[in-house]
């Protein structure tokens, strides 16, 4: 096997798939990065077993060449090292070669490394998914789903099917739902092509994180394709598998209130930023608990009170009100996740007493909804 | 017809010795009791083969005379108990009156007893008289229990090893040397004397004959009243542990029992101090009106019923964990064995060596050193001494350890150690350890932090001092938290447990709701909780829940004040700084100032040291500055 390549498109591509290499694994092999060599151009796939991810490097790209193919093969590298060997390098042309007993030698300028690699073979294959069951979304669309919804799932390990997103695709709609008990992030988008039947799966948080890192910003497609164990999102130079997460997923459908009885329109800037300023007073060992309260049904007043650290009030306009008085208590970080999660400047909440989970949504667009449980006081 | 018929002395004897004759310990057991029923002042037991072989129990008691000796192997021949009034007021040990019987049945049995004006010489067999004859005048019984289970295989079967049987007679006899400080005893196996104390009524004299001088030394007095009971007792400050709750003796009117909610009292005594798993050597003497004490619950007389057993809990709880407190120091550094000097020169080397030369200006060693080496006059140069000593250094825990001679002397030596003794301590409030002046000197491995003082130098781990730190606060803070903040749960947590369990739980969910949790029973054996106190850290909620209602079910705690302290050890725990972690000279000098000012800064909340200290005299030793 040999190949010459310009290293800092190599390096953008190891970029990529270094995204999945964990140190932590213990599967040895899974500590490196696997390149294949074709007349078409290189492949590199890193992978920790619940990512993988890979990524094509073609000979030409917008006419220009990038790699020279000498001799086909795959070898596969310490990742580390290699990804380290190549940023350091001194030109930007590299050429790898690899010998009998996978020795593998890259040279650049007059630097001249010799790594020993491991059998390629030995490298677990690539997740087999057929492609009936696919969606396709904008790159830039799916990143701010995953904004929008990913925050909310749990990071505690006590039901890992909450660790993940629940993507349910029913009635022409794509449903991402996140949730840590604490509070609900949903998220709506309409389809224009359906995939043949019904799906419903759960994608692990971590996944989508690292997945939203490597997409572009652009509108350019991304594949999505779903089959019981594996999801891959396909975009021309990448392909991204996850493992999904198993377990019944709670139907949290009746969990959103559809009544209200007090319902506030206000800037979420200004809340946010009231909000934020509340709770620098609010005692880090009580989970951070403000004070939410309605008067005369033009203003918010939120407010935090510690007996031994101080309080803070603020009184923030409300621009429409509707339904009864209230006064609430809730996690300051709660509320700010979920307002940070919506754009747009003006944000609908919608209680139903001071015991009840709440909703808060844009005015603009009721595609995204954020529910927040309350902290009760008795 | 008539193939009922009143069962055969012989074989109701047999059956009754399957109950009360278990294995060559109840035969000891059942002899030295009634030895110390006799009113006797020296028991002596010589087993051979772990008294498999023979069990010959010696003591100097009242003895009996012919027609006793004869009717004492009746069943339910007792002199110690006349109508149903006494059953409630039982002062001596035994009281069945089956015990002679059962162990005759299945043995051959040697009585020689005398009550100082006849003597009488009996032999059995199986239950039967072989052999009567006038024995030896000596005041006292000597009584041999041979070829014990000879008549009944099944149950020789069942024997363990030599070594598992041996162990349950020492065992027994440590503790019934421990229960009976003014009996003087002595177990033999064969040649080998395994125990022996001296009869003196110093039970901390007793703890030096089973668990090593060392050991003794280190352990607290402690005792006190209630209106119906006394309690007195010694137990070992938290720096010496065990793994196993063997090394806690009760004993109730010089009865040693076995009872759960007393034993669990001298263990939350501790509280946090005691590493988990690991427990204490204690013993305890409670007295109290035998009315108040129920012990014909089963033949073997372990269990017994208390009555008004809050109080009683309640005194051996505070009194115990108010000696602790007062002796708590942090551990040191001492070499492990502190050989004293053997030649007279060395001693008057050491009474007109002068420190202030020797040693770094700063590390000025304290004149007390010397008495540290203080020798007893009668001791210097006479060799015995020091053998002795090193005797007793050898002694550890085993109580297999031969120590025929000296024991005497060497107990007596005790008077000289200055054991903390609690209700010695003037002090009219909780006793304070002040907490050494500390100069910092540095961090290592990014773990410890090195200090110096004027006595030595110290090491501090770290993450146990902020355990120790966030502990006390947040023991306070849980306290002061309103647990009516709940915040509430989108999807409810589920508990699962088994019936018993869950019928446990059911009974103490006010006590759970009293620190904020509320379970709601959800179908079979289920809980779920809707809603959480604020004061729990986040994502910790389930955890936390598990483990309060963990305590609840297996230690049975239902009292707010213990479920909120382990709750603050877990947050505690959480949110502390960890090992390898650099720490600048301000955030050091932060952490031993707020160290400084807890109750307890010399554990952390699992009872690991915070702090061990290297004395300058042990230092100047390693470098041979000093000898
Ligand atoms: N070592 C002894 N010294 C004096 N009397 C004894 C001794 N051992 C047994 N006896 C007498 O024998 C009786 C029967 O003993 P035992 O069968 O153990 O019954 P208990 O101890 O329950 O009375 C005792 O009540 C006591 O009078
Ligand atoms: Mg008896």
């Amino acid at each position: 096997m040999k190949f010459s390549i310009m290293r800092d498109r190599l390096l953008d591509g190891l970029n990529d798939v270094m995204k999945a290499v964990s140190s932590k694994t213990t599967i040895p092999i899974l500590t490196g990065i696997k390149i294949d060599i074709s007349s078409e151009g290189v492949t590199l796939t890193g992978s920790d077993a619940d990512i993988t991810i890979q990524t094509f490097i073609p000979v030409e790209e917008d006419g220009k060449e990038i790699v020279q193919v000498k001799e086909p093969g795959s070898i596969v590298l310490q990742a580390r090292m290699f990804n380290e060997i190549i940023r350091k390098l001194p030109t930007n042309e590299v050429v790898v070669e690899v010998s009998e007993q996978l020795q593998t030698r890259i040279q650049s300028g007059k630097s001249d490394f010799h790594l020993i690699g491991s059998d390629a073979s030995e490298y677990p294959l690539l997740p087999d998914i057929s492609a009936d069951r696919q969606i396709t979304l904008p790159a830039d669309l799916l990143k701010t789903i995953i904004r929008e919804t990913v925050f909310a799932v749990s990071t505690t390990e006590s039901r890992p099917v909450l660790t993940g997103v629940k993507w349910e695709i029913k009635d022409n709609s794509l449903v991402c739902i996140a949730t840590d008990s604490h509070r609900l992030a949903q998220r709506k988008v309409t389809l224009e092509q359906l995939p043949s039947e019904e799906m419903n799966v759960v994608i692990p948080g971590k996944s989508l994180t690292e997945l939203s890192k490597i997409l572009s910003d652009s509108p350019h497609p991304v594949d999505i394709f779903m089959t019981n164990q594996q999801v891959l999102f396909k975009t021309p130079d990448v392909l991204f598998f996850s493992r999904l997460l198993e377990g019944n997923y709670p139907d949290t459908s009746r969990l959103i209130p559809e009544e209200s009885s007090t319902i506030v329109t206000i800037n979420g800037k200004a809340l946010l930023q009231g909000i934020d300023r509340a709770s620098l007073l609010a005692r880090e060992d009580r989970n951070n608990v403000v004070r939410f309260s309605t008067i005369d049904s033009g203003t918010v007043e939120i407010s935090s009170n510690s007996p031994e650290i101080g309080k803070v009030e603020e009184e923030i306009q409300i621009d429409s009100f509707e339904g009864e008085e209230l006064k609430i208590s809730f996690s300051a970080k709660y509320m700010m996740d979920a307002l940070k999660a919506i754009d747009g400047q003006e944000v609908v909440i919608q209680f139903t007493g001071a015991m009840r989970p709440f909703t808060i949504r844009s005015i603009h667009d009721d595609a995204i909804l954020q529910l927040i449980l309350p902290v009760r006081t008795y | 017809m008539g193939h009922i018929h009143i069962m055969d002395e012989f074989l109701s004897n047999k059956i009754a010795a399957g109950e009360v004759v278990e294995r060559p310990s109840s035969v000891v057991k059942e002899l030295v009791e009634n030895a110390i029923d006799a009113g006797s002042t020296t028991i002596e037991v010589v087993l051979e083969e772990a008294g498999l072989t023979s069990i010959q129990v010696i003591d100097n008691g009242c003895g009996m005379d012919e027609e006793d000796a004869l009717v004492s192997f009746q069943r339910h021949a007792t002199s110690k108990i006349n109508n149903e009034h006494d059953l409630f007021r039982i002062r001596t040990l035994g009281f069945r009156g089956e015990a002679l019987a059962s162990i005759a049945s299945v043995s051959k049995v040697h009585l020689e007893t005398s009550n100082g004006e006849s003597g009488i010489e009996v032999f059995m067999e199986g239950g039967h008289i072989v052999e009567q004859k006038p024995g030896p005048l000596r005041k006292g019984t000597n009584l041999t229990v041979s070829q014990l289970f000879f008549n009944t295989p099944a149950r020789l079967k069942y024997m363990k090893t030599i070594q598992t049987e041996l162990g349950h007679t020492i065992d027994l006899m440590n503790r019934l040397a421990l229960c009976y400080p003014d009996i003087a005893f002595r177990l033999a196996h064969g040649a080998n004397t395994l125990l022996k104390t001296n009869g003196r009524g110093d039970v901390r004299q007793v703890l030096a004959a089973i668990y090593g001088v060392a050991n003794a030394k280190k352990m607290v007095h402690f005792e006190g009243q209630t209106n119906d009971y006394t309690i007195s007792g010694y137990a070992t400050a938290s720096e010496i542990t065990r793994a196993s709750k063997n090394y806690i003796s009760i004993f109730v009117n010089g009865r040693w029992v076995r009872h759960y909610t007393i034993q669990k009292a001298l263990i939350d005594a501790y509280h946090t101090f005691l590493p988990i798993g690991r427990y204490p050597i204690a013993v305890l003497h409670i007295e109290g009106d035998p009315y108040l004490t129920d012990v014909n619950v089963h033949p073997a007389k372990q269990q017994i019923r208390l009555s008004k057993e809050p109080d009683l809990i309640q005194l051996i709880e505070t009194s115990l964990h108010r000696a602790i407190r007062q002796s708590m120091q942090p551990p040191e550094i001492m070499e492990k064995k502190k050989k004293i000097p053997r030649s007279t020169e060395q001693i008057n080397f050491w009474k007109t060596v002068n420190y202030d030369t020797t040693s770094l200006p700063q590390f000025n060693e304290k004149p007390k050193s010397k008495e540290e080496f203080f020798i007893p006059e009668d001791l210097k140069g006479q060799d015995k001494g020091f053998i002795v000593e090193e005797k007793w250094e050898e002694l550890k825990d085993g109580p297999q350890v031969d120590m025929i001679d000296g024991v005497d002397e060497s107990a007596e030596q005790l008077d000289d150690f200055n054991v903390p003794k609690a209700q010695e301590s003037q002090h009219p409030e909780p006793f304070k350890e002040p907490f050494p002046e500390l100069e910092i000197v540095g961090q290592i491995h990014g773990t410890y932090i090195v200090a110096q003082s004027i006595d030595g130098f110290y090491l501090i781990d770290q993450h146990a001092a902020q355990e120790r730190i966030k502990y006390e606060y947040f023991k306070e803070k849980v306290g002061e938290v309103n647990p009516d903040e709940r915040q509430a749960l989108l999807l409810p947590l589920t508990f699962h447990y088994s019936a018993d369990e869950a019928l446990t739980l059911k009974e103490n969910t006010k006590a759970l709701e009293e620190v904020g949790v509320y379970l709601e029973e959800f179908g079979q054996n289920s809980f779920i909780v809707r809603e959480y106190p604020t004061w729990f850290p986040v994502n910790m909620e389930s955890e936390i829940i598990e483990e309060l209602i963990e305590q609840v079910l297996h230690s049975r705690v239902t009292d707010i004040k213990k479920l909120r302290e382990s709750a603050a050890i877990m947050m505690s725990c959480k949110r502390s700084i960890k090992a390898n972690h650099y720490l600048d000279q301000p955030q050091m000098e932060r952490l031993l100032e707020d160290l400084k000012l807890r109750e307890n800064p010399f554990t952390c909340p699992h009872g690991r040291p915070v702090i061990v200290h290297f004395r300058t005299y042990e230092i100047e030793k390693m470098f041979k500055r000093v000898m």
